[in-house]
This record gives structure tokens, C-alpha cells and sequence, in this order.
């Protein structure tokens, strides 16, 4: 038996199961044979017979598939929606929770803002690929369970995804601009007006007064201008992608300056948070900045991940012109 | 004009399911898998040497061929003939096949337009 030939048959034999596996072995070599027995009496050398016969055989793998009815996928179409279902569910819940839970830990033991991006990030990568490799591997597994193809849920109309209404919805930007509105008043008011006052009576502001030359003058234009940003969009009748983008920047304008300052310690009014302290507040400093750094970062990710959940519907509805709460679009 | 590729496509998921009908009709004789892949490439039902060989095999699993190694021959082949039960899903494939034939050739007849007012 020439090597080509013998290499095939190892490789086909070695690809099914024990039980068939002599069997198979016998076939194929008889197949071989015959195949390039056919072409040596069409006038072929013994070297081109085998080959063509071997070629039109084709990739062992494949053969020894066919032979024992194997399957030649990870995930067939029997389990392949559920799984792109379970991976959707599980990046929508566990991600998102672990990852503040390790921002959160990072914090609370003191990491400044460089250790807990670190963390944030290696986590939700890492996390992210655990879950795509073990939901695969046991997708791929059932897969190749016998029994397996009766035992996936039945599709059922009562599982069809809302569909999306699109437009913009006037709840939403109202409660949006009074947010913005909300925080961008608190910035003076905290200053003239703060409810803590020290022993002679003079208010504490709860924000380093030194901030009135930097930071908050921008985190003022941020706010004022995510409040335009929220009417403009309701004037045009729901999010399209500069929308998007315009909400994304003004977002990370306001929360990037004071996340770092909370991160630094550089946020807070130092006579404030003595105030704090005397009250017995222990670990104000500490507490009271994370706290901040969580709340803005989840209250940033969530506007920029709704503004991005709501483009495909709004911009659908927008191109259908399809009558929904907002206004008519001009023209 | 028609696409080769598309074409291509269509015309294999037709031929198919044809290949198990030609191989019990042409084994009620026995013969070995070469020989049968000679005799339908002749009768114009062309089919890959690698999907023959594992149908045979499955075909053999299901019962409906029957299989024993000759080795009367200067090498051993594997000798394959319709069984009973081969004979009875044949019978019952081609009374299928015909059925769609005349199906298909009822709506090739019929006023296209008349047929969809017979719709309910």
C-alpha cells in the first residue's frame, strides 16, 4: 500500500468513532482502489491515478463526517438561536453587575482612578471571554449528545422581542432637561446658598471653591448644553447617529473631569468634609468619592447606552415617517 | 439570464433525495460501490464518489441494503443489494415522486390565475 494512500486511511480512520472503525477502513481502501483502478485503464500513471482518486474523495475529515454522520459544525441550527440568545442575556446582566462590582471593591479599598479603569476593563474582557468560550463549549457538546435535538425550547410567538417604538418621547426629554438643568443649578447653589454652614454661620460649599477657575465653569457648559442637546433631538423627532455622538462627548465632558478629581481627592471641599467627619462620618472622604465615581460613571454609561439602544428603532421610525408621540419633522 | 451559482444550488437539492432512489432500484442486481457509481454516472444521475460510499453505508445501517465482503476477487470489495424492506421504501419513494410530478404538472397546466381563485 503506497504512503499517500495509507496516510488517507489513517486520517479517515482516526476521525470515527472505535466501533465502525475497521469497517470504514476496508471501505476506503476499497473505494481507493477501485477509484484509481478506473483511472489507470483510462490511461493514467499509478501516481496521477492515485492522486485523482484521493482528490475526488476529498478532505478525510469530511468523509469520515459522512460515514459517521457527524456533525461538520460547532453549533447547528437546531441550538443556534437559543445560544445567540444565552450569550445576548448573559452580556446584558452578568457583564455589566460584575464589572461595577469590581469597580466598587476596587474603590472601597482605595485604588485611585488609573488601578480601578484597570480592573474595570480587565474584568469585562476577561469575564466577556469566559462566558463566550463555556457557553460555546457546552453548546457544542449538546450538540453532539444524541437526544439532544428534541430537548431545545420550542419557539414560541410569545417570546418575539417588543419591538421598538421609536420617535421622541416627551417623558423621556423632559426628565433629561430637568437633570441636566438640576445639576447644572446645583453647581452655583452649592456655592452661595449651601445647607452646611461652619460655627459662624458663613455656608460651606460642598465643592473646592478653587474649582470656579477650572472645572466647573466646563461641567456647567456640559449640563446647559446637554439640556439644548435634549431639545434639539426632541425637535427633530427622536436620536440619529450625531445625536449619538453629540451626547457621548457632552457626557464624557462632564464625567471624565469629575470622576478624576473624585478619584484624586480634589472634588470635595476639604472644610465640608471635616464637617462630615466631626459628625461622625468616619470615612466620608473615602465613601462619599466613591459613591460619586459610581454613580456618575453608571449614570453616563446608561445615557450613552440608551442613546445607542434607541437609534435603530428611532431612526427606523424616523425613515418610515411613521406617526409616533414626538412632533412631525419639519419639512 | 440565470445565475450558474444559483442554479447550481437548486438543481442539487433536487437531485438529492434522487440518489437514494437510483442506488436500491439499481442494486435489486448486487453490485459494489464503484460499479454503481459507474452505472448512474452512465444513466445521466451523476453523483460524488464521497457522498455514495457513506450513503451505502447508511443505507446498509438502516436496513434497506444488505452487505457482505466478496473476496472471491483478487482484492475484497463490498458487495451491496437491495434488501426487502429496501424494496418497500423505494415503492413508496417513487409513488412520491410521482405524486409531485403530477403535481408540479398540474400547476404547469392550469391557468395560474384560475388556480389562485380556487384558493379558499
Amino acid at each position: 500500500m503506497s504512503t499517500l494512500t495509507s496516510r488517507y486511511i489513517t486520517a479517515v480512520s482516526r476521525a470515527v468513532p472505535d466501533s465502525q472503525r475497521s469497517d470504514v477502513e476496508a471501505e476506503v481502501a476499497a473505494a481507493i482502489a477501485d477509484l484509481s483502478e478506473a483511472k489507470l485503464d483510462a490511461g493514467a500513471t499509478p501516481e496521477e491515478a492515485e492522486r485523482s482518486a484521493l482528490l475526488e474523495l476529498g478532505d478525510p475529515m469530511r468523509l469520515a463526517a459522512d460515514y459517521s454522520n457527524r456533525p461538520l459544525h460547532l453549533i447547528g441550527p437546531d441550538h443556534f438561536p437559543t445560544y445567540v440568545r444565552l450569550l445576548k442575556v448573559l452580556a446584558a446582566t452578568v457583564l455589566p453587575i460584575a464589572t461595577i462590582a469590581v469597580i466598587v471593591a476596587k474603590l472601597l479599598t482605595g485604588a485611585d482612578a488609573g488601578q480601578v479603569a484597570a480592573a474595570a476593563v480587565t474584568t469585562l474582557l476577561q469575564l466577556a471571554m469566559q462566558l463566550a468560550f463555556w457557553v460555546t463549549v457546552v453548546f457544542a457538546i449538546i450538540e453532539r449528545s444524541p437526544g439532544s435535538k428534541v430537548m431545545h425550547p420550542k419557539w414560541d410567538p410569545s417570546m418575539l422581542p417588543d419591538s421598538p417604538t421609536g420617535r421622541a418621547r416627551l417623558g423621556d426629554t423632559v426628565v433629561s432637561v430637568l437633570l441636566a438643568l438640576g445639576v447644572a443649578a446645583y453647581l452655583p447653589w452649592q456655592h452661595f446658598r449651601s445647607p452646611f454652614t461652619s460655627s459662624d454661620g458663613s455656608p460651606i460649599p460642598t465643592l473646592d471653591p478653587g474649582l470656579w477657575q477650572s472645572w466647573i465653569p466646563v461641567l456647567l457648559a456640559a449640563m446647559l448644553a446637554m439640556a439644548v442637546l435634549e431639545i434639539l433631538r426632541y425637535r427633530a423627532g427622536g436620536w440619529s447617529l450625531k445625536f449619538v455622538f453629540v451626547n457621548a462627548a457632552l457626557n464624557l465632558l462632564f464625567a471624565v473631569p469629575v470622576i478624576w478629581l473624585a478619584a484624586a481627592g480634589s472634588l470635595l471641599e476639604p472644610a465640608f468634609v471635616q464637617r462630615l467627619v466631626d459628625a461622625g462620618w468616619a470615612n466620608a472622604d473615602l465613601q462619599l468619592n466613591a459613591t460619586i465615581i459610581v454613580v456618575t460613571a453608571g449614570v453616563v454609561l446608561w445615557d450613552v447606552v440608551d442613546s445607542l439602544r434607541k437609534l435603530p428603532g428611532d431612526a427606523a421610525a424616523l425613515a418610515l415617517g411613521t406617526p409616533g408621540q414626538g412632533p412631525a419633522i419639519p419639512g | 439570464m440565470i445565475d450558474e451559482d444559483v442554479l447550481a444550488g437548486h438543481q442539487q437539492e433536487l437531485r438529492r433525495g434522487t440518489v437514494v432512489m437510483a442506488a436500491l432500484a439499481t442494486l435489486e442486481t448486487p453490485g459494489y460501490g464503484y460499479g454503481l457509481l459507474a452505472v448512474l454516472e452512465h444513466s445521466g444521475l451523476s453523483v460524488d464518489a464521497n457522498t455514495l460510499y457513506p450513503l451505502l453505508r447508511r443505507l446498509e445501517r438502516q436496513g434497506l441494503l444488505e452487505a457482505e465482503w466478496d473476496t472471491t476477487e483478487s482484492r475484497p470489495r463490498k458487495m451491496y443489494k437491495t434488501s426487502d424492506s429496501g424494496r418497500a421504501l423505494l415503492k413508496r419513494l417513487e409513488s412520491e415522486w410521482n405524486a409531485l410530478a403530477g403535481s408540479l404538472n398540474n400547476l404547469r397546466t392550469t391557468d395560474p390565475r384560475k388556480a389562485l381563485k380556487e384558493l379558499p
